[in-house]
Order: C-alpha cells, then structure tokens, then sequence
C-alpha cells in the first residue's frame, strides 16, 4: 500500500514499509485520561481487561465469576478482583499553518539538499506519521490548523482505515495569513474541545508572545501537551551576507541589515537561547518537548527524534 | 612644501561627488525570512551597533575621502620645502674619466652608481627646477642643458658612458659655475666623483658626492717599442707595471702581436712597488703574412678594480717604403740596387713614356742619362735625381779621369760614402743655374773645383723639393763595383724624398692628435685584432665613422688613420697613475652632505611615491575593512 501527501514542495509518501514501522509504535501518554470508547491504553476506570487492578469486598448482586477464591479460601472472606478498563486515547494534532512554516527560504545550504524545502512540509509530514500511529493503536485523532487563530479541523476519527481522511485534511490547508498567536489558538482550542486529551503541538514556536502562556493555558485545561518544533537550517545558521533587508513572511515588515560576522553570532546566540528557553520551559512544566530542523531527513525524524523525546515508543 | 603639478588641485572637485554617492540609500537585497523575531531580539540586544552602524558609515566616508586627497596629493607632486628652498635649477657633473670605471665589491662600477644617484635629482626635474648635466671626461661636455623633462634627463643619463682618459674635474667644475651663474636663480652644482679635490674657495657652494672605497689595483703604467738603431726591421718592447694596492700583488703579464701569444711574464709586486719588463729583438712576420698590422697587446692576467688598465696597446715601428721612378733606357746595376733596397719600391719607365704630372706620384724620380724630350723643370713635380745630365741645360766643362773625388761626410748624400778607390773615366762639371730665386746648392762631391755632384733644396712653403744631379755616368766609373755605389744611391734617395713623417706609434686618451688635410680617422677603437681567416673587409667595422682634422680617441684600443698613400695604426691607452690609484678614499664633501646623501641614497623615497603608497595601504585597509564588514 503506498499513500501519498501531496505537496506544493514534496510529495510526503508512506508506503507500506513504513507504516509498518509506524505501526510498531505507540504515543507515549503520561496520563490517565477517561475516554468513552473501549480500546487498548489503560485508564482510570475499572471494567474488564487483563490488566489487574484492585480487591474489593463482595457485596450481593457482584458477579461471583469475579470472585477471587484464593482469598476466600486462605481469609475465609469474599473479595471480588477489579480490572482496569482499557479505552481509547483523544489526540488532538495542533499544527501550525502560519505563514512563517510555509515560508521557503531562498538560500540553502549544501548540508541539507535533500531536506523538506519549508517547514510546513515537514510537520505535515509528522502529524500525518502521528496520526497513523494513534489510529493504528485505536486511539482518536483530531487534527486543527492554527496560526494568527484556529483553523479549520479535523474531526475525532479512529481506526486506521480513516488514515485517508487525514491526508486529505492535510493536503488542503487554508491559508492563515497574520502573525502567529499561540496563546490566542489555545485558548480557542479548549473553550471548543471539552474531552480532554493529549495534544502535540507541531510549530516553531516563533511566536513574539511566546510559547509558554499557550502551553501552560493548555496544561491548566487538563491537557497532556507534546511540543514538536521544527525550524529550518537556515533559521539555525544563516548563510546570508552584506546588506540585506529582511522581510517578514507573517507581516511583511522590512528590517534592514547589514550581515557581517559578529551580528550572526549574536544571532547563533539567540537562536541558542531561544530553543533553551522552550526546552527548559517544556522540561519545568513536564511537557514533552522534542526540536528538529527540517535538515533532519523526514524517517529519522520519526523513527528516532521522536522516540528519543519519548514522544513514541 | 610646493608642487610640481599643482593643476591636480582640479580633482578635489571630486570630493563633493564622493560624498554624494554616499549619501545616496544603500540599495539592499531582499530577503524574505519566516519571522523577524528573533533578527529584533538581536538588533535589540545591540542597540550600540546602530550607533557603530552611523560611525561605520563615516568611516567609511572618511577612508574614502583620505584615499582620494592622498591620491590627489601624489598627483600634485609636491617637494618638500628643505629642497624647494634651496636652489630652483641644479647643475649635475659627472665624473666620466677612467677611474670611475672601477668596479666596487657590490659589482657595480663608480659610474654606474653615479648615473643611478643622478637618477634621483633628475626625477625630481620640473618647469620650476630645471637640471643639466655635464660629464668630466678629458674635456668638460655638456651632455644636457637645463631641462624640465625627467624623462629626456633620464635618457641622457642612460647613454651616458665613462671615457678612458684621465684628466681634472677643474674645467668642468668652472664651466659648471658659468653655467649655473647664468641661471636666475643660480643653480645649485652636484658633483658625483670619487676623488673631490681639496676644499678651496674655488669649490665653495659645490656639493660632492664621494661615491666608492678604497680598492687594490695593478695597472701598466707604460707600455712603447721603438725600433732599433741598429736594426731598423727588429724592435724593442718595453713595459712597466705598478701595484697600486695595498697588498701584494702577483700574476703574469701576457704580450701578444697581432693575436698571437709571444710571451708571459708572471710578477710578484708589493704594495707601491713596479717593475719593469723589456723584450728585445721583435721582427714582425712578413707583409705577405694575412693579418699583419703590427698590433702590441700586453694584458695583465689578474684580477683588480680597474680591468681597464690591465690592458694596454702599441704598435711595432714599420720602415715607411719610398716609390721611386727610374726613367731609363736600361741599367742593369741601378735596377739590381733599387730592386735589392727593401725599403724601396720602384718602377722603371722608358723617357719617352715619361709624362710630367706622373712625378708626383713618387717620392724619388731618377732619370738616368737621357733627359723625356720636352722635359721642363717647372712643369715636373717631385724630388728628381739626374744622372750625367743637368736640368738647366747642357752640362759644363768635361772632367777627363779626375784622380781625386773629394766627398763631404757631413752631407748626408755622401755621409759614409768612401770614394777613394773609385776610377771615373769622364765626369763634367755641374754647375748651378744663374738665376734660380728660392734655391740652395750644396757640392757634397767635388774633384778638386770641379762640382761633380751637386745638390739643391727648393725653399718654399709645403715640402720642400729637392734635387741632385751626378755629373757622370754610371757605367764610365767603376762605382757600381764598389760598396761606396749602394750607399750613395740610399743616401741620395733618402735625402731626396726627405725625413718621414714622424707621426706617434701612440697616445693617451683623450690628447688631441692633428690630422693632415687628406687623413682620417677612425671614431671607434678596434681592441681585439681581426681572425686570420676572415676575409679584409672584416678587419673594420661595417659603418666605421670617421673624423677630419682632428682626432681626440677618448677609448683605448688601436685608431686607424687613412690617407691617400694607405692606411696606419694609432694605438691609445691611459696611462695615467692618477686614475689607477684607488688606495685614498674619497675626500668628503664640501656642502651639506647629508641631505644631498639621503636624497641621492633613496630615489624612491620621493614625497608623491609615499603618498602613493598611503594611498594604497589605505585602499588595502579599507578593502579588507570592508569584506570584514567594518566599513560600507
């Protein structure tokens, strides 16, 4: 089987080999979160499962095929053994549609020649690969655009066979022309989801409010929050020289300036310190965090960045 | 400070263009980024390079600006005001005499650093500080009037060359001072030489320009031959050399004639000392012999300051060859005798094809009994020797058997000559003409009163003409049997045509040497002798350019003199102790030495070229600032 996401850049393929991959993977839930639909991630409720949970005394009207008769024969007292309900997980893909992700920068450098051409690509490319793995681990997945506000979304879907519907949402992502409000499409997001769940945030956090107000908005709404960041090379390491006048994808605001060495070491430095200040941030407030640049090819990405951010398992 | 070109003042009107440019906006490229948020958080953070991006700017104006009037500067060719101040015009002398040939231990010879020094202050040339240049060689030359052009100066200097003669600086020096005296203002006077004379008032104000070291030097001082009285075909050499240094000296002394090696005599000479070498008994190969000139070459094998003088050239003395005409019916003994004299070459004609003008072809005209029909004395040219015969007419009173012939030895017809044994069947008186103005008679053979031989010597201007006339006939005497015949015919010969000319087997160079109206002379020397094998025209040079009337040979080498009559050497050579020693070191100057040292030391250390070269450093600096991104 080979599904393909098409792009304006790359087409985003997933054939069989590596759905096969995906489906070996599970999202990693720190929560316990109640669900409404049986399935196979362990929740607070007690119902029927392997999974041992508890004793309880037998009170009349407990069905006796629960009764535990190890207990009664060594304490001589009725106790009915409780199981865990396994039930789905709500995973709800935020993914940035703003105008910085879709932005393609003009210069490459020769290290990253075979990577995605704009960010956007990339993290399409991730929610898709996110969302067939919950599907395929029966969980629900809902997908919602986000820049300057929310979007249109995806709604809850589950089992793997809905897979297509999610390349379909993502292949026809509307333009959302403003500056990134990060805060501002979380608070919309919960004030329309009222089934709590975890939310992975893919983006690239620029943000001028900053990221730490939207994510802990989403915390405070009993959330499980995942952050996937992804900027491009050129954003890391600019190659650009002389004098320059950038111009903003989101606002088109010019800046002149003019490159030389030490004003793109500064930048370095900046550009340090920012994803420092979001990793220790996600780290401070249990969030998981996981950074990639789009140089990272798409497969490694998941099969390894994600992991090693206990994103996956 | 004053300028040389202050017409590139002009291009400071450029300045203004220059800021202009700068004010307009830097157009810069766009560039489309994802966001600017982290670019203003940096920007934010320096708020100082706004500031720095203000100065940059300005900097980069004020490097700019600098670059331009320090190119500008250049242009204009400015002078420091040290050397405007002193002189407007300047006199240059060159030393050109032979010592200047000396080859210092850094390889170059004197001259050549003098021309490179003069370099300097003819670079300087302009409109305000015009430069003439004089050499001092064995005359004093201008070799460039005032001129302005440092180009044509330069030019003049490049061709200039060192002669080999000696001589004083002093003749130059005064024309140096008439000519610098008739400049308004009076021009200052450089002289680069390596032996400044002593300081005197005469060479106040003279700026000398000691140039060289004390150096070793062997030199031949004197180098003739002359032939010898006893043998006139064979000569005698004579050489002297001198060590000039101050150290010993040895080598060996190589002669060679006309190329060929005749001997090598090595020498061991201590400081100051000379010796003196002769070789006796030199016969020069036959005339027949292809390659024949005569040419003395002694060349020291040695190494020294000066090669110069290592070398040095004369002549072998040749017998000049008279032409003698006999004009004669036949005889036997005086064609034997004539055809026997080396030193004669003579040709015989009958007197009937005897023309009047073909005398003048020879030295000697002999007629020999019978007079040409319609002979005239007048009319007939030359030194004439008349045989039994007379040219004023019939001869006088028969002498029947004269017993005794009384011979003047001091006349140099009869000097040597012994007639005591000598029987003359007949003879007749010779008398002189009655009237012959401008005349002299002489009777260096008489027979008691009786004139027998009777000689006369024409005085007037040019040569003077000479005749004889024997009043008997050779084959009525036995004289052609005795020895007294040979010596009398020479005599009378050589009286006849007269002493040669005696003109020198050498000079020096540069003494004047006085040409007669039909010689010349060859310009340019020949020092090596042409091969044996190549054909005559290669023994001159194609395009040999000769001089008149007066040769002054400022090389050394051999001269070729022509006339009618054929061609002869003159040797040249130095020959002057004076420009051998190098043992003293040069006198300092007399005027502000070092400021005419440190100008002349370092010609490119001239104000334009170091604006020129801040110039560049700066635009090297400001290109470097700029790929730094220090400057805009």
């Amino acid at each position: 089987m080979v599904m393909c996401l098409d792009s304006p850049t790359a087409p985003l393929l997933f054939d069989t080999a590596f759905l096969s991959k995906l489906e070996q993977l599970h999202l990693l839930s720190k929560k316990l979160l109640r669900s409404q639909h049986r399935a196979e991630r362990p929740s607070r409720q007690i119902g029927s499962s392997l999974e041992f949970a508890d004793y309880r005394n037998y009170a009349p009207g407990d069905d006796l095929r629960g009764v535990d008769w190890n207990i009664y024969g060594r304490l001589e007292k009725l106790s009915v053994k409780l199981f865990e309900q396994e039930q789905d997980l709500p995973v709800y893909l935020l993914v940035d549609a703003s105008e910085s992700m879709r932005w393609v920068p003009g210069v490459t450098s020769p290290k990253d020649a075979h990577a995605p051409r704009s960010k956007f690509d990339q993290v399409r490319r991730t929610a898709a690969s996110l969302a067939y793995v919950a599907l395929a681990n029966l969980d629900r997945v809902g997908i919602q655009w986000f820049g300057s506000q929310l979007g249109p979304q995806l709604a809850m879907t589950r089992g793997r066979s809905q897979f297509h519907k999610v390349l379909d949402f993502l292949q026809t992502a509307p333009p959302l022309p403003g500056p990134t409000c990060l805060l501002d499409s979380a608070r919309e997001f919960t004030q329309r989801t009222t089934r709590r769940g975890m939310v992975i945030l893919l983006s690239d956090l620029l943000d001028p409010a900053g990221c730490a107000p939207a994510l802990t908005h989403l915390q405070h709404c009993q959330f499980e929050v995942q952050v996937v960041q992804i900027l491009a090379p050129e954003e890391l390491d600019p190659a650009w020289r002389g004098d320059i006048e950038f111009l903003d994808a989101e606002t088109g605001a010019p800046l002149p300036v003019t490159l030389d060495e030490t004003l793109l070491a500064s930048y370095r430095e900046r550009v340090t310190a920012f994803l420092k200040e979001s990793t220790d941030f996600c780290r401070r407030n249990a969030v998981g965090h996981v950074s990639a640049s789009t140089a990272v090819p798409f497969e490694d990405l998941v099969l390894r960045v994600l992991r090693e951010g206990r994103l996956l398992r | 400070m004053n300028f040389h070109a202050p017409w590139a003042a002009w291009f400071l009107a450029g300045i203004p263009v220059l800021v202009l440019l700068y004010l307009l906006k830097v157009r810069r490229q766009p560039q489309p980024v994802s966001s600017l948020l982290l670019w203003q958080q940096v920007l934010g953070e320096n708020r100082r390079r706004a500031l720095f991006q203000r100065l940059r700017h300005l900097l980069s104006l004020l490097l700019q600006i600098l670059i331009f009037l320090l190119l500008v500067g250049a242009l204009a060719r400015p002078v420091l005001d040290h050397n405007t101040l002193r002189t407007q015009a300047t006199v240059l002398v060159l030393d050109a005499r032979a010592r200047m040939q000396a080859v210092e231990p850094t390889g170059r010879t004197r001259f050549a650093t003098a021309v490179e020094r003069a370099s300097a202050a003819t670079a300087e040339a302009s409109a305000s500080r015009p430069v003439a240049i004089l050499s001092a060689g064995a005359q004093p030359t201008v070799a460039c009037a005032f001129n302005a052009h440092p180009k044509a100066l330069a030019e003049v200097l490049e061709k200039m060359t060192p002669e080999d003669c000696g001589g004083s600086l002093e003749p130059t020096i005064r024309l140096a001072r008439e000519l610098a005296a008739a400049h308004q203002p009076a021009a200052r006077i450089l002289v680069f030489t390596d032996t400044a004379p002593e300081a005197t008032s005469a060479n106040s104000g003279i700026e000398f320009i000691a140039l060289g070291s004390p150096l070793d030097n062997v030199a031949i001082t004197r180098f003739a031959s002359r032939a010898q009285l006893n043998s006139p075909d064979t000569s005698e050499v004579f050489l002297e050399a001198r060590n000039f240094g101050s150290t010993a000296a040895e080598g060996s002394i190589e002669l060679s004639l006309d190329g060929r090696l005749l001997d090598v005599r090595p020498f061991q000479l201590a400081p100051g000392a000379s010796f003196t070498q002769s070789f006796p008994s030199l016969t020069p190969p036959p005339d027949s012999q292809p390659g024949v000139r005569g040419w003395l070459r002694a060349h020291i094998d040695r190494a020294d300051a000066l090669p110069l003088d290592n070398t040095a050239y004369t002549l072998l003395p040749a017998p000049k060859t008279r032409r003698v005409l006999l004009v004669s019916k036949g005889n036997w003994f005086l064609e034997k005798l004539l055809e026997a004299d080396r030193k004669l070459r003579f040709e015989l004609l009958s007197p009937e094809d005897f023309d009047a003008p073909m005398s003048a072809q020879f030295d000697v005209v002999l007629f020999d009994a019978t007079l040409p029909t319609g002979f005239d004395l007048e009319r007939t040219a030359g030194n004439l020797l008349f045989l039994n015969q007379s040219p004023w007419g019939p001869l006088g009173a028969e002498i029947p058997a004269p017993i005794t012939l009384e011979a003047d030895s001091t006349h140099p017809v009869t000097r040597l000559v012994n007639l005591q044994n000598v029987n003359v069947r007949k003879a007749s008186h010779i008398a002189p003409p009655d009237a012959a103005p401008g005349w002299r008679f002489a009777q260096p053979l008489r027979a008691l009163d009786q004139t027998v031989l009777l000689t006369g010597e024409q005085l007037r201007d040019g040569p003077t003409r000479r005749i004889a006339v024997l009043g008997f006939e050779l084959t009525q005497s036995d004289l052609p049997l005795r020895i007294a015949f040979p010596l009398l015919i020479s005599n009378t010969l050589q009286w006849l045509a007269g002493s040669p000319e005696e003109r020198p087997l050498q000079i020096r160079a540069g003494e004047p040497l006085s040409l007669a109206p039909q010689q010349t002379a060859s310009l340019r020397p020949q020092t090596t002798p042409p091969a044996l094998t190549a054909p005559p025209s290669a023994s001159a040079p194609a395009q040999d350019e000769r001089v008149h009337a007066l040769l002054r040979p400022l090389h050394n080498g051999y001269y070729r003199i022509d006339d009618p009559a054929g061609s002869s050497w003159l040797a040249v050579n130095t020959f002057d102790p004076a420009e051998s020693d190098f043992s003293h070191i040069p006198a300092a100057s007399t005027a502000p030495w070092n400021f005419t040292q440190s100008v002349a030391a370092s010609p490119w250390m001239t104000p334009w070229r170091l604006l020129a070269l801040a110039a560049l450093l700066l635009s090297a600096l400001e290109w470097a600032l700029f790929h730094r991104r220090r400057t805009e």
